[in-house]
């Protein structure tokens, strides 16, 4: 009651306030600052809803939504082309009985990932480490050269794997004909050469893609420490296995972790390949770009659905428990503990 | 406390440097080398291709002025819409589209984590503790192949195959970006916003005149990395856009739908390669920066 009048007093009191300034010609101020803390709060409200409203929406929609969408998908089967369904675990069972059944598309293109993935990761990786050292310690032409191997990074893989077709499978036989005099099959267009040819050029050009991360984490060691290990009268090599890889540890865990979150979706450019001049091996990525731009109808979508479920649950699977490894292997695992607490 | 030094002085190169200097200087070059060629290849005729793959010949613009040329004998790209119509594009109209996709996504992929990040920084209510946890906890959540589902769910919001559609597609939070404004935003002192609040200025001046321009340098590097990245990608718009192709799925069909014209396929190589090296080249330190701000906290 006593709030009750206390708000009809202070309207009365705008009113006449309001009133007055305008017989005085004066601006009227939008309202009295009674409250301003409570206003101003109020304000910051509305101007934090408005402002999260589209983002969240997008949230709502596009992840939310598609993955719950995604679930539902994975048990439906479609009838008709009208997309008429009937709820089933059908799709379930045909990814189960394709990934460990024999020589299925499906399993060649999880081997072909897999390897494609260890190859990259486990052959580049310490190749990329020494390079991303040399760039470190800002040996000749560092600064050149970083920045030629930076390039294909911001190629699209669409020029690099065309141009590479054009030399591998066009250019490689007149090659080969000049200097042998014999006539020689295109190095993809080869059935027997195709693979490794790919599996060497995913490696060549993955090289080039992580050094300035790791080069960028690895300035970001104290320099008190290498200038404390040359003093002691370590070498370059020392320096580089006993300061600073452990130093990078995090970084080169969050890296792997990274790598293997797609590792059993990769596409390997193989889908770029496939139509550059139609020779590719099979590979996840593959698999899902070629089934889903060939449907037009949308009636394999079901199966993909499945398949991606099951591939993210192997996933995660990987996921974490290679995070427990590479955490239990952190060599500074206790200092890196206080620094993320 | 005088802060330690980050960066070594350059030291004098020893023997096994120098080795992997020849190393790097060899892989420079062999990386270098498949552009190398479409650059040659793009000003040489498809008649001397033909005989020679690799060769050097009186260079010519043909293959430019094939892909510029309108009329009927020039570049034309068919695509299929999704109503089942044939519709054609010349090389104009696929950088249009290309330039549309990429400036959109990049700045929807830039604005909505600022604001996220802005907003999440700013107002310290338990919403904003929860969507910072959201996105550190999705970002290691290894979720694969829901494509299928982001086409259906794109095709009942009505936004399937048009370029608006992919901006708001684009428009997400998730990932890196947000965490890195939430810090920038972070590391504002207060004292700019409770001086410009006592000027009178609102929440949405302080954020647009106040705030923005402080990380307009974060903002400025998201941007390019994104349009980089976008002006490059051939999934999405082979996903999402069936009607309005880009330059890098046109180049991704190519063989298909113009012919196998290797030499006029060279000089589209060479002009989608145009935008990113500009840009790199305009901002060669604000890329390797970002990369550096990567590397320390990843």
């Amino acid at each position: 009651m006593k709030t009750f009048f206390r708000r009809i007093g202070r309207a009365v009191g705008d009113f006449f306030y309001d009133i007055s300034c305008t017989l005085s010609r004066l601006k009227p101020p939008s309202k009295r600052p009674v409250s301003g803390m409570k206003t101003k709060k109020r304000k910051d409200m509305i101007f934090y809803v408005c402002m999260l409203a589209l983002p969240l929406l997008q949230f709502g929609l596009m992840w939310v939504g598609v993955n719950f969408n995604s679930i539902l998908l994975s048990f439906k089967e479609y009838v008709d082309a009208d997309r008429n369904f009937v709820w089933t675990l059908k799709n379930f069972a045909d990814v189960f009985q394709n990934l460990f059944g024999e020589d299925t598309v499906l399993l060649v293109s999880l081997k072909n990932s897999v390897l494609l993935y260890l190859l990259t990761t486990f052959v580049t990786m310490p190749t990329s480490l020494i390079i991303s050292f040399y760039f470190y310690k800002k040996f000749a032409f560092s600064r050149a050269l970083k920045i030629i191997l930076f390039i294909p990074s911001i190629i699209s893989s669409v020029v690099t794997v065309t141009c590479f077709y054009f030399i591998a499978d066009r250019g490689y036989p007149q090659i080969m004909e000049m200097l042998t005099g014999v006539a020689t099959e295109g190095l993809l267009v080869n059935s027997e050469t195709r693979t490794p040819t790919l599996i060497l050029y995913n490696i060549f050009y993955s090289m080039a893609g992580n050094f300035l991360f790791y080069s960028s984490a690895m300035s970001g060691i104290d320099n008190s420490v290498s200038e404390a290990a040359q003093i002691d009268g370590a070498n370059l090599v020392q320096e580089f296995f006993r300061i600073t890889l452990p130093n990078i540890y995090p970084m080169l865990s969050t890296f792997l972790v990274a790598g293997l979150a797609g590792a059993l979706i990769g596409d390997y450019g193989m889908y770029a390949f496939s139509k550059a001049g139609g020779s590719a091996i099979d590979t996840m990525g593959y698999y899902f770009t070629r089934g889903i731009t060939l449907d037009t109808t949308g009636q394999t979508y079901p199966h993909f659905a499945a398949l991606g479920l099951v591939l993210s649950a192997m996933t995660c699977v990987l996921v974490f428990s290679a995070r427990a490894i590479l955490n239990r292997l952190d060599p500074f695992r206790d200092q890196h503990k206080e620094v993320k607490a | 406390m005088s802060k330690p030094k980050k960066h070594l002085q350059k030291v004098k190169t020893p023997i096994g440097a120098w080795v992997i200097f020849l190393f790097l200087a060899v892989y420079a070059i062999a990386l270098m080398i498949p552009y190398l060629f479409a650059l040659v290849t793009s000003f040489r005729s498809i008649n001397d291709f033909r005989e020679q793959v690799f060769g050097w010949s009186t260079p010519t613009l043909d293959n430019y002025q094939t892909l510029f040329d309108t009329s009927g004998s020039g570049f034309k790209y068919t695509v299929i819409t999704s109503d089942g119509a044939e519709a054609y594009y010349d090389f104009i109209g696929l950088m249009v589209n290309s330039f549309l996709f990429a400036i959109g996504c990049a700045a929807a992929n830039t604005i909505c984590p600022c604001i996220v990040g802005y907003c999440t920084a700013r107002f310290p209510y338990k919403f904003s503790n929860f969507l910072i946890s959201l996105v550190y906890v999705l970002m290691a959540l290894p979720i694969v192949g829901s494509t299928v589902s982001e086409i259906q769910m794109t095709q009942t919001l009505g936004i399937y195959d048009t370029i608006p559609g992919m901006w708001f597609l684009k428009f997400s939070f998730l990932g890196m970006y947000t965490l890195i404004y939430n810090a920038s935003f972070k590391s504002i002192p207060n004292d700019y916003v409770e001086a410009a609040y006592m000027d009178g200025a609102g929440n949405m001046s302080i954020f647009v005149r106040i705030m923005l321009p402080l990380v307009s340098n974060t903002m400025l590097i998201a941007f390019i990395l994104s349009f980089v990245s976008f002006w490059s990608d051939y999934s999405t718009p082979l996903y999402f856009l069936r009607s309005y192709p880009t330059l890098a799925l046109a180049l991704l069909n190519y063989t298909e739908t113009v012919g196998t014209y290797a030499t006029d396929q060279m000089a589209a190589c060479i002009l989608l390669c145009i935008p990113s090296l500009v840009l790199f080249a305009c901002f060669t330190e604000k890329f390797t920066g970002n990369l550096q701000m990567g590397g320390i906290k990843g």
